[in-house]
């Protein structure tokens, strides 16, 4: 048993350095990695690479085009607009994960419970999985966001709950094809329980299309992130947020425009890089999945 | 040799540029065939048997593969050099091809009259729709399939049913030639025999010539005239099928026919030919089979063998025959 | 086929209750009082509670539900706008012509565009055309509609002064929005048909329809698009989901008074019923249009309606 388990562990690692040295050679999928250390980076690190403060205003320096002292620019208020940017990168960052959290751990449990014992708890499951897809994201989200009310936290919740479906479906179709595998029938018939089978053997075989899903997931969740805020749903001023600074810059389009520049491009640049990270891992763990 | 000829492939090459380097897969390929007559393409998968087919068609994919060289003259055109159209008019009113598996060789969502009616209406002329409905339905009647499955969908057949409704396809503009890519291997033995049966019924009914590709010695005994032995791209041995069964010349036919089981001696192993096939895309220095030639000498390893006549109607490429005194570079009669 | 049909029908039906159920739900758990809504701060707790009596709104949760279900039924009746006292359809029905050609243009500018680019790019696989394919759904797929919608109103009404960048009265005025909220899902479509013609396009079937003597033009459309198509139309189904919900941003960036402007704008007023109307009339359109996209499958696909 010792053994089985060391071989395991060899083969998942060299598994995973395949995966990687795939990974390593696709050059758009490195770019993204890139992207995206340094935007975690500047999220990290703002306070010490931002300039000015975020919501400290200038009344004497409103609408500075972008020069020496502001790189970016400064808006109506005289924010510096590249500080903003810098701290809207923690934002982003932040709602797209934790809204992907919380849809992983909800759809993954679905998705598990159902793939794992099918019949009408999966039908129940899937179908209410499908009521939801019928919703399209960007109503359900201000749907729940109008109940729920503004703000961050609630602006999570939206997003994660509009998320689950995907995350079920990735789920349960693993789990469906490892549920006949020979090793969980032997587990089912030593005794094993159901939770553990499931936390030890079928969610580590979800892991790599689940990964997939969470980098384009995380894409999706900051788009719509942003969308939200830009349409006045999601973060409110001062708090900073590209989105909702976008929506500022609408405003002031004749004559300011470098104030929808730099917000838009931060939120291409993160989406961008995301993409091209899980478009990557998709070609590194499915080889025939590439044409 | 027969007079007239219907085909004659002269020093054909085909390549294909692949991510691993070129792939040489047809390699100065000489060929004839006379009407009427059928010809059997025996060879391994992957040694060029469905690319020479694909080039007589021009249906190789272009890029990744080219024709480098070599003339396919059929009934005094140069396949290779005539326009498009011309060549639109060639493929299925004068030569058509049977596809290996008839599971993908019907378009999935097209009834099965249409694609017969494709064919029709491209190269004949009908007045009205349903007169060219009727003469696909007669064609399927003739292939032994009822008239009222016309308006089916492939996905409905079997595969020996669908078998039959391509080879309604290739027979309905009577064409001079066609070629079979291996029209049974995806079929259950029982039905295999049944649609050689079909096949050579037609194909005495209407004088047409076939090309049969294949790696089934059995199914060549029972329908072919020659037998053209393929391996690695080139055409090791060529012979009639009484010729070549009576007397295998060539160590790789030897091989071949070693290794099916006879049914009057007790065999404990089956003899094999040892080793595999070469790389694609290797070039191997002498002739193409030294390595794995139990009758492997200096020479071969050196020297590519020329073409040796046994007789007129039985020819080998191997150095074993050539002190005979008849050896005969290039294969020029 | 027939039997096809009723099942996807009735599957319809069961979303568009599940869809009513859900949006019900978070209807009565919005914050605020629809009565202190409807009647203002002044009116007397007498008032109210008559109010509240006669809008049922003592009733258990499922009653209340099912009367809704009932009104909306019988009469659609969606329930009634807080701001401005008119039924919540009727608001709907005003806007939402705009947001019908809105979207209906987008998906045919995406679906012609997208798949011509699809089929060239795939049939000429590692061209210029293909690369440029290829970029196009990577940037469709991460810049949002309202950063290009913007910086499309800079460079064609600021900066070149061709279209206005706002309004949606003429056919000049819809230009800009109807590219803006169709390049997207054209990128999606583009890629899909791509790599679902890439699929077929060497299948045995293609090649039996060249041996046939059949024109190049011809087995593209008539043999391996027909094949790709399927795939196809599921996502321009699909996509005309996520261009109803980008219809919302469009909407907003070009100043168009369209069901997502009205959404939005109803959640800044508090007004929920017309929220949650909105959101429950877009979903049933979004099951139709899939309903539809299904319905053609099985024309497509003759294999599909068998089961």
């Amino acid at each position: 048993m010792a053994q089985q388990t060391t071989a395991n562990v060899k083969k998942s690692k060299t598994q995973l350095g395949m995966v990687m040295r795939a990974l390593f050679k696709n050059k758009m999928a490195v770019v993204g990695m890139v992207i995206l250390l340094v935007l975690f980076f500047v999220g990290v690190f703002a306070p010490l690479i931002a300039p000015y403060d975020y919501a400290v205003q200038d009344l004497q320096n409103t609408f500075q085009h972008p020069n020496a002292q502001h790189w970016f620019g400064t808006d109506k208020f005289g924010r510096d607009i590249f500080s903003r940017v810098i701290y809207g990168a923690r934002v982003s960052l932040l709602v797209g994960f934790i809204a992907v959290g919380i849809a992983v751990v909800i759809g993954g449990a679905l998705g598990a419970i159902s793939g794992y014992y099918e019949g009408k708890i999966d039908n129940v499951i899937m179908r209410i999985m499908d009521i939801i897809m019928a919703i399209p994201n960007v109503l359900l989200a201000i749907a729940i966001v109008a109940t729920l009310g503004t703000g961050l936290v609630n602006m999570m919740i939206a997003l994660g709950i509009s998320a689950i479906p995907r995350f079920a479906r990735v789920v349960r179709a693993t789990t469906l094809t490892i549920r006949r595998e020979e090793y969980i029938e032997a587990a089912v018939a030593s005794g094993v329980s159901d939770f553990q089978i499931i936390v030890m053997h079928i969610l580590p075989n979800c892991l790599p299309p689940l990964i997939v899903q969470i980098s384009l997931g995380v894409a999706d969740a900051i788009l719509m992130a942003a969308g939200l805020s830009f349409i006045g749903l999601g973060i409110q001023p001062p708090d900073p947020e590209w989105g909702s600074m976008l929506s500022e810059g609408r405003q002031y389009i004749r004559g300011w425009a470098y104030m929808t520049y730099f917000p838009g491009l931060a939120i291409v640049l993160t989406a961008l890089s995301l993409n091209l990270l899980g478009d990557g891992l998709r070609d590194a763990l499915d080889p025939k999945m590439k044409n | 040799m027969s007079e007239e000829k219907l085909l004659e492939i002269k020093d054909l090459c085909v390549t294909y540029k692949t991510d691993d380097g070129v792939v040489y897969a047809v390699n100065h390929l000489n060929l004839e065939l006379g009407p009427r007559e059928t010809l059997g393409f025996v060879g391994e998968t992957g040694a060029g048997k469905t690319t020479t087919a694909k080039a007589i068609m021009r249906l190789l994919p272009i890029p990744p593969g080219k024709v480098t060289q070599g003339e396919i003259i059929f009934d005094g055109k140069d396949l290779l050099k005539i326009s498009g159209k011309e060549m639109r008019k060639v493929q299925g009113e004068e030569i058509s091809m049977i596809f290996q598996d008839p599971m993908t060789s019907l378009n999935p969502v097209v009834r099965v009259a249409d694609q017969i009616m494709e064919m029709l209406r491209l190269h004949k002329h009908y007045n009205s729709k349903k007169e060219a409905y009727e003469e696909a339905c007669q064609l399927l009647n003739m292939v032994g399939i009822k008239r009222e499955r016309a308006n089916d969908y492939p996905y409905q057949f079997s595969g020996g049913m669908k078998q039959r409704v391509v080879i309604a396809i290739a027979l309905a503009c009577n064409p001079k030639l066609v070629i079979a890519d291996e029209p049974t291997t995806a079929l259950d033995v029982t039905i295999q025999a049944q649609v050689l049966r079909l096949m050579k019924n037609l194909k005495d009914k209407f004088g047409t010539s076939m090309i049969l590709i294949t790696h089934d010695l059995g199914v060549v005994a029972q329908i072919c005239d020659k037998v053209a032995i393929m391996y690695a791209g080139s055409i090791v041995e060529y012979a009639t099928k009484e010729k070549l069964y009576t007397n295998p010349s060539h160590p790789y036919t030897k091989g071949l026919f070693n290794s099916i089981p006879k049914l009057d001696v007790n065999e404990e192993w089956l003899e094999e030919i040892h080793g595999l096939p070469p790389e694609p895309t290797e070039q191997i220095p002498g002739c193409i089979f030294n390595p794995r030639c139990p009758n492997c000498m200096e020479r071969c390893k050196r020297e590519k063998p020329g073409i040796t006549y046994l007789d007129d109607q039985h020819y080998v490429s191997c150095f074993l025959f050539e002190q005979d005194g008849q050896a005969e570079k290039g294969g020029e009669a | 086929m027939v039997k096809y049909l009723l099942k996807r029908f009735g599957y319809l039906l069961l979303v568009i209750l599940a869809v009513s159920f859900i949006v019900f739900t978070l209807l009565h758990f919005t914050p605020g009082d629809p009565v202190r809504m409807v009647l203002g701060e002044a009116a007397t707790e007498e008032a109210k509670e008559e109010l509240r009596e006669q809008l049922g709104l003592n009733d258990p949760f499922l009653v209340q539900y099912f009367n809704y279900l009932k009104k909306m039924v019988l009469h659609a009746d969606l329930g009634m706008s807080y701001l401005t006292k008119r039924p919540v359809l009727t608001e709907i029905m005003v806007v939402i012509p705009n947001t019908i050609i809105l979207s209906v243009v987008a998906t045919i500018i995406a679906s012609v565009f997208g798949i011509l680019l699809g089929i060239i790019s795939a049939i000429k696989q590692y061209s210029l055309i293909d690369a440029f394919v290829t970029v196009f759904a990577l940037i469709g797929t991460s810049v949002p509609i309202f950063w290009y919608g913007l910086l499309m109103i800079l460079f064609f009404s600021v900066y070149l002064q061709w279209f206005p960048p706002s309004g949606f009265t003429n056919i000049k005025e819809m230009v800009l929005p109807c590219f803006a909220l169709g390049i997207q899902s054209m990128s999606i479509i583009a890629r899909m048909t791509r790599s679902s013609m890439l699929e077929v396009l060497h299948q045995d079937y293609v090649n039996m329809a060249r041996a046939k003597g059949q024109k190049e033009i011809v087995v593209i459309l008539g043999h391996i698009f027909r094949n790709a198509l399927v795939p196809i139309i599921t996502v321009v189904g699909i996509q005309f989901g996520s261009l109803l919900g980008g219809a919302c941003f469009t909407e907003i960036v070009f100043s168009i008074p369209g069901i997502g402007r009205l959404m939005v704008e109803s959640i800044k007023t508090r007004d929920y019923p017309v929220v949650l109307g909105s959101v429950f009339f877009a979903s049933v359109c979004v099951s139709i249009v899939n309903l539809m996209a299904d319905i053609l499958y099985a024309i497509v696909d003759p294999r599909i309606a068998r089961t």
